[in-house]
């Protein structure tokens, strides 16, 4: 295949999903070239003076490019793209375009080469999504409302449908729901499916009484266990950093709870 | 007395490495060597404010307990609350727990309540209804009962994926100066009997039913440290022994907390945990167990405690001028 030799004076824009992206791979490698900048809806201004394309989403070429990765780089890269396109890294589109412009020349070695900038930058990027995926398996709080289990986060990486396979295996019999409080989406599940929604106005009414009485015991046996001639708490942020602590039960004052009569209690409120 | 009452009695009392209670198997014990956190159950949910991995609901059974350990706080002369979950109320708390991603499973010991198959009896029971009616699926370790009816550490077995019996004290001299109702034997038989099971059921001898297997996840145990005078050789020589006799995974080692007062305890004034000599045990244990040294080479009759500065690699090979030429 040929190298994307060319500089494309012009940046892409695309829609911001993962299939947006891989058009903007179709678009350079029919062009040959590599654009200036691409860049998400919502995210334009650092373009600067360039002119913007418009990439549209189109699933046939979409489709194309997710395939060829498998085939003619590796699988594993094809895994490391996906959790690298939903990482948190700044300019993480061109460096995937650079990377797979790399990988379809010399094929699965590309993974291994950890001098090159790119490649480097990116596994860095991926590997702090696997931690923090990792994290939200450990520190993500569930609360029971009517018997839908429900947690909310606000991660720095788009781990969320990473976080499928480990809770559905755990709650196989459970109807859960777990809200990216930034991201505006959820992920909800049944017994036996999954998928993720648009939840642009999302409300969690008050806990109910049972409810209320769980979060206080987990409290208490939070606080009971720590023995206290060895308090460290540097040693607890290096393994549980503040920044998740917003959204776990142990922190949280203590609940209140709503009586039974109120209608919020039907359900948490859902709005899409 | 409700179960938020029951729990603070309960969990605070399993808290401390000096009971029945205690594990070691949630410890943080990233000591550099590069083992890492060793977490029973793989999963830490949390970490107290001491540091330490939350991974299970560690709680006894029961603290009303009809012996009189020394070092005890849950011994039967010590005047302090008491307390008993029923099994519902224990299996419904874990459960609940679970469900909300606070914990990985339940790690289970139990004060000698009434006598030691009645004890029994109530943890199985708790387990049953945690296997049998909610199908947990969760982790399970449980401390068996020294003195219950082999039957029943055999039941207990079927339950739990990872059993223990704290060894308690480094020798017998010192159980028989401070845990006089407890013996050598009652701590012994059921981990022999433990072993066993879980030899059998590795390798096909005896067929369960349902294709249960015991304590797939194995056996470990625990002693106190620095409650008695017994040397690092000699709680080196029962580890060596207690690996190879019994197969066991671990031995933990606890660092005494004195909760208690008695004369034949070590003062509570002004005493510290042996923070560093548990730590210098756990090099030594690594040694044993991943380099295949043996007791006899890092410590002797002459040189019986490892030196509270220098590592036990670094101090056998000290003691080694001949290997190792300046
Ligand atoms: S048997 Fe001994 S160590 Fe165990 S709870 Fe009773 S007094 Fe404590």
């Amino acid at each position: 295949m040929l190298r994307l030799s060319r500089q494309l004076p012009l940046s892409y824009q695309y829609d911001g999903s993962f299939e947006g992206f891989l058009c903007c791979v179709f678009a350079s490698f029919s062009a040959h070239g590599r654009p200036a900048a691409i860049v998400a809806e919502g995210e334009e201004e650092q373009q600067g003076f360039l002119p913007v394309f418009r990439i549209e989403t189109d699933r046939e070429q979409a489709a194309r490019v997710y395939r060829s990765i498998p085939q003619k780089i590796s699988p594993q890269a094809l895994v490391f793209v996906e959790h690298a396109f939903r990482s948190c890294l700044e300019g993480k589109e061109l460096l995937l375009l650079d990377f797979l412009d790399q990988g379809y020349d010399c094929g699965a070695r590309v993974l291994r080469r950890l001098t090159d900038d790119t490649v480097h930058a990116l596994t860095a990027a991926v590997r702090s999504y696997n931690n923090e995926a990792e994290q939200y398996r450990q520190f993500l709080r569930f609360s029971d409302y009517q018997g839908v289990l429900v947690a909310q986060m606000e991660p720095k990486n788009d781990v969320l449908v990473d976080l499928a396979p480990h809770f559905t295996a755990r709650f196989p019999r459970e109807s859960f729901l777990i809200y990216d409080v930034k991201r505006k989406k959820a992920l909800v599940a049944r017994p036996g499916k999954w998928t993720v929604v648009v939840l642009e106005d999302f409300v969690l009414a008050a806990v109910s009484q049972e409810e209320a009485r769980i979060q206080t015991l987990w409290k208490l046996f939070y606080d009971t266990i720590a023995i206290e001639s060895r308090i460290n708490e540097r040693c607890r942020m290096s393994h549980m950093p503040k920044r998740f602590w917003k959204y776990m039960t142990e922190f949280h004052p203590s609940p209140v709870a709503k009586d039974h009569d109120t209608a919020e209690n039907e359900s948490f409120l859902l709005k899409t | 007395m409700d179960v938020y009452e029951k729990l603070k009695i309960l969990a605070d009392a399993a808290k401390y490495d000096a009971s029945c209670s205690s594990s070691g198997v949630d410890r943080s014990e990233n000591d550099g060597v590069g083992i890492g956190t060793a977490c029973a159950a793989g999963i830490c949910h949390s970490f107290s404010a001491d540091g330490r991995c939350i991974s299970l609901l560690k709680v006894l059974q029961s603290n009303a307990c009809c012996y009189d350990c020394t070092y005890c706080t849950n011994r039967r002369s010590n005047d302090r609350p008491r307390a008993t979950f029923t099994p519902r109320e224990l299996a419904d708390l874990t459960i609940q727990f679970y469900r909300r991603n606070y914990i990985e499973g339940l790690f289970l010991s139990s004060a000698v309540w009434r006598s030691p198959d009645d004890t029994c009896l109530q943890m199985l029971e708790t387990l049953r209804i945690l296997r049998k009616e909610y199908y947990f699926r969760g982790y399970i370790h449980v401390k068996a009962i020294p003195g219950a009816d082999a039957r029943l550490t055999h039941q207990l077995g079927l339950f739990a994926d990872r059993m223990s019996v704290n060894i308690e004290l480094p020798s017998e001299q010192s159980l028989l100066r401070l845990a006089p109702d407890k013996n050598k034997q009652a701590i012994l038989r059921p981990m022999g009997q433990i072993h066993e099971e879980i030899h059998q059921s590795k390798h096909g001898l005896v067929r369960y039913r349902h294709a249960e297997r015991f304590a797939p996840a194995g056996q470990s145990t625990q002693m106190i440290i620095g409650a008695t005078n017994d040397s690092d050789y000699q709680i080196m020589k029962l580890s060596e022994g207690l690996y190879q006799k019994y197969q066991l995974k671990r031995v933990y080692f606890s660092a005494y907390i004195p909760v208690m007062s008695h004369p034949n305890l070590p003062a509570r004034e002004g005493f510290r945990p042996p923070l560093l000599r548990e730590h210098r045990l756990y090099q030594a244990d690594w040694l044993l167990r991943f380099y295949g040294f043996q007791a006899d080479e890092l410590l002797d009759a002459e040189h019986p405690n490892f030196h509270p500065l220098i590592d036990p690699k670094a101090n056998w090979a000290l003691n080694r001028p001949a290997l190792f030429p300046v």
